[in-house]
């Protein structure tokens, strides 16, 4: 038999009962569209999710931290290098803080506006841009600080944030100090006291020593000191973590803190191997999918990390489990549209024994019987699963609009769901989704045909023919 | 003439509960080729028991059917299947058209089981059910139309694929004697005219006699294998008589 002559005919045994295969069909479509609301539902919160996290920090991001003196690896420039020569990593920085070193930033006439600077931390100045660091404005740091020697000026990173923390000496109370947002009488805005890009800072060093008398003894030293740039992202409304932090090169900073100690003449008992050691180091990955590996072979060298894909993980574990639970909920309906299509073939089979009696005698081959109740079994299925996916697109598009424009419903139903609330649809039916569930009802339609088709080819011709 | 179907100690046992029937009892006798075959018997004898076997709609107890060269008796059900689609064309005392199909789909159906194309088995089918005289029913389904007319549609199905051979049980066994008459003469002469063998089954005695030799059973034994003298015809009758129905079709497709 032709192909074309097959599916006429399969299609010619559908129509002849269309009640039959409508009711059939409507069960396949109440089943597809049960699970692909179901499994919609599921990946609407995934990506709620993801872009929950996402709004946390960059996913690309891992930190690595070295804790304990005896460790076996310690995090040094030379095992950075091994990490920054691992397949994927971007870009990387370790971050060394100088211990017990006090510094200030002067600026104005005699001083009169100064902070202090805590924490200043050294990075791989060649590899800032690579690491995603945010200019506000300015530049970031060059890669090696001009000159060396006692007259060199120090360059430094400043966060958007940390120029507010210039408080006024002249001034008392409130007056002496300058927030973000805050406002004059007027109600316009008040900058900070200084404009680091433009005016004149100096560092300052100090050193503090006690007597027998347990009298302080000041002492200060000062040096040139320029910012390139303010660290922090242009969009006001947008978290920045290097809004708070005061970065210079790493070299830079080594120098600055030896020639505070040979300035203050500060003895230190050096580490027996003489080297210098980070607690910890920052590096960005190229691909998220490499996020994982990466933070294993870190993990294995013997330091610890931590990154956003690490809480991701599990997560998303969960979720995937959720929406496995949600899809086995709407896969029970789609059984009972198997067990349906199942019923309908073995009827239709019933019905036209005869018919396929007369149809063995007539010479018709075994295969093609075969072929007819499978595709008439498989077309209920494809268009049931077409229709429900139709529909499912419907019913969510109708879900999304209820939640989201405030609707009656968007209290009720996200919070019944765990919708995150911002952003997002409540509902999300992907290409892949709605192909799959066409599939699948397919398929679905072929199994619960398959068994009805073997049993009307192993009709007895005979006996069918004397049927009545 | 070489013998087309060969039956060899023919045995077919039925077992209905504890007991068991004996329907054929080592049967055994030739058909050739073009012959025209009555078999014939009062109900139980076994006749379709035997047209069964000789179709391959049954499997015999014991002993072979061979037809032309191959012993259908230990044919598997697919290759029957395609053995029948070759060979074998058949006629039912109930006509046995597919209900949902018109008269003409009926008839193409054997063609469409081959493969052959919707044009080309249409055409064939059309030009069947002309011959038949069903030239103006074509899109008829088989309830809108008569008994008689039913089985004249399944007889064109029966040779539309020019079968070497046809069976035909009881055949005209819902018909009146008029169209009785009428369709022993078209299948007759169609099979004449096809030069196919043709294997009639019948308790009908003046239906016997359209046939070349009349094989009578009873109780599952031959109890009678004879010519039928009665119309030993010469060739000249033979193509007189085609000419007569041809022309009477032709009447007939006017009066429709
Ligand atoms: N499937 C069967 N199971 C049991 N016994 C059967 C079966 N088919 C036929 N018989 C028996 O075999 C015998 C022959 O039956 P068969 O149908 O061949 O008779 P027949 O000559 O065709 O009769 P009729 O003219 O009434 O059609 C009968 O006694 C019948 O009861
Ligand atoms: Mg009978």
């Amino acid at each position: 038999m032709r192909i074309s002559d097959l599916i006429s005919m399969t299609v010619k045994n559908l129509l002849r009962r269309k009640t039959r295969t409508l009711l059939t069909v409507a069960g396949v479509i109440v089943g597809t569209c049960s699970i692909v609301l179901m499994v919609s539902l599921g990946i609407g919160q995934t990506e709620a999710l993801e872009q929950n996290i996402a709004q946390m920090g960059d996913l690309t991001m891992i930190q690595i931290y070295s804790y304990g003196e005896n460790a076996e690896t310690v995090l040094n420039d030379e095992t950075m290098q091994r990490i920054l020569a691992m397949d994927g990593v971007q870009a990387g920085t370790p971050f060394y803080n100088a211990p017990n070193m006090e510094l200030k930033l002067f600026s104005g006439k005699k001083d009169r506006y100064q902070m202090q600077l805590w924490g200043v931390r050294g990075v791989y100045a060649d590899q800032l841009e690579n690491m995603g660091f945010n200019l506000a404005e300015g530049e970031l740091l060059p890669a090696q600080s001009t000159q060396g020697g006692k007259n060199k000026t120090y360059q430094m990173l400043m966060g958007k944030s940390m120029v507010y923390e210039f408080t006024d000496t002249k001034a008392k109370g409130q007056a002496a100090y300058r927030w973000e947002g805050m406002l004059d009488a007027n109600g316009n805005q008040l900058p900070p006291f200084v404009d680091p890009m433009k005016d004149e800072l100096t560092l300052v060093m100090e050193h503090t020593t006690y007597d027998e008398n347990g009298t302080a003894n000041r002492e200060e030293a000062r040096c040139e000191v320029e910012i390139s740039g303010i660290l922090g992202s242009k969009d006001p409304n947008t978290y920045d973590e290097n809004s708070y932090n005061l970065y210079m090169d790493i070299n830079d900073l080594k120098e600055l803190y030896e020639e505070y100690k040979e300035t203050f003449d500060i003895k230190e008992e050096k580490n027996k191997k003489n080297e210098v050691t980070y607690n910890n180091a920052k590096i960005k990955v190229s691909d998220i999918d490499m996020v994982e590996s990466i933070d294993k072979a870190i993990k294995d060298m013997g330091f610890e990390t931590y990154s956003l894909n690490s809480i991701r993980e599990p997560m998303m574990e969960q979720m995937q489990q959720q929406q496995l639970f949600l899809g086995g909920i709407g896969g029970i309906s789609l059984l009972v549209a198997a067990i349906g299509i199942s019923n309908t073939m073995v009827m239709s089979i019933y019905e036209r024994t005869r018919e396929i009696g007369i149809m063995k005698v007539l010479g018709c081959k075994l295969g093609n019987i075969r072929s007819v109740f499978l595709m008439e079994a498989g077309l209920i299925g494809f268009f049931g699963g077409l229709a429900g996916v139709g529909i499912s697109y419907g019913i969510s598009y109708g879900l999304n609009y209820l939640t989201m424009s405030g609707g009656a419903l968007s209290g009720v139903l996200g919070s019944m769901l765990g919708g995150m609330g911002g952003g997002g649809s409540l509902s999300v039916i992907p290409l892949w989704l709605a192909g799959a569930a066409v599939l699948f009802a397919t398929v679905i339609g072929l199994l619960s045909g398959f068994s009805p088709a073997n049993r009307a080819v192993k009709i007895s011709a005979l006996e069918a023919i004397k049927h009545e | 003439m070489a013998a087309i179907i060969k039956i060899e100690n023919l045995r077919k046992v039925y077992p209905v509960g504890k007991e068991r029937i004996v329907a054929l009892n080592n049967i055994s006798f030739d058909i050739e080729e073009g012959e025209i075959c009555c078999i014939l018997g009062t109900s139980g004898s076994g006749k379709s028991t035997l047209l069964n076997q000789l179709a391959g709609l049954e499997k015999p107890t014991k002993g072979s059917v061979t037809i032309g060269k191959t012993n259908i008796s230990v044919l598997s059900e697919t290759r029957l299947a395609k053995f029948r689609q070759k060979y074998i064309g058949f006629v039912f005392q109930s006509y046995n058209l597919l209900p949902a199909y018109t008269a003409l789909e009926n008839v193409a159906m054997p063609l469409m089981f081959r493969g052959v194309s919707k044009k080309k088995r249409e055409q064939k089918a059309k030009e069947l059910l002309k011959l038949v005289g069903l030239g103006k029913r074509l899109s008829h389904k088989p309830t809108q139309m008569s008994g008689g007319q039913q089985q004249r549609v399944g007889i064109a199905r029966a040779f539309v694929s020019k079968q070497k051979i046809i069976f035909a049980d009881e055949p005209t066994g819902n018909l009146d004697s008029k169209t009785t008459r009428e369709v022993m003469e078209l299948m007759v002469n169609l099979c004449r005219k096809y030069k196919e063998t043709f294997v009639l089954v019948t308790h009908d005695r003046d239906l016997a006699l359209y046939a070349d030799r009349i094989i009578t059973l009873a109780d599952g034994e031959i109890i009678k294998d004879e010519r039928n003298q009665s119309i030993a015809r010469t060739e000249e009758q033979i193509a007189a008589e085609q000419t007569a129905m041809e022309s009477k079709e032709e009447s007939k497709n006017t009066e429709e």
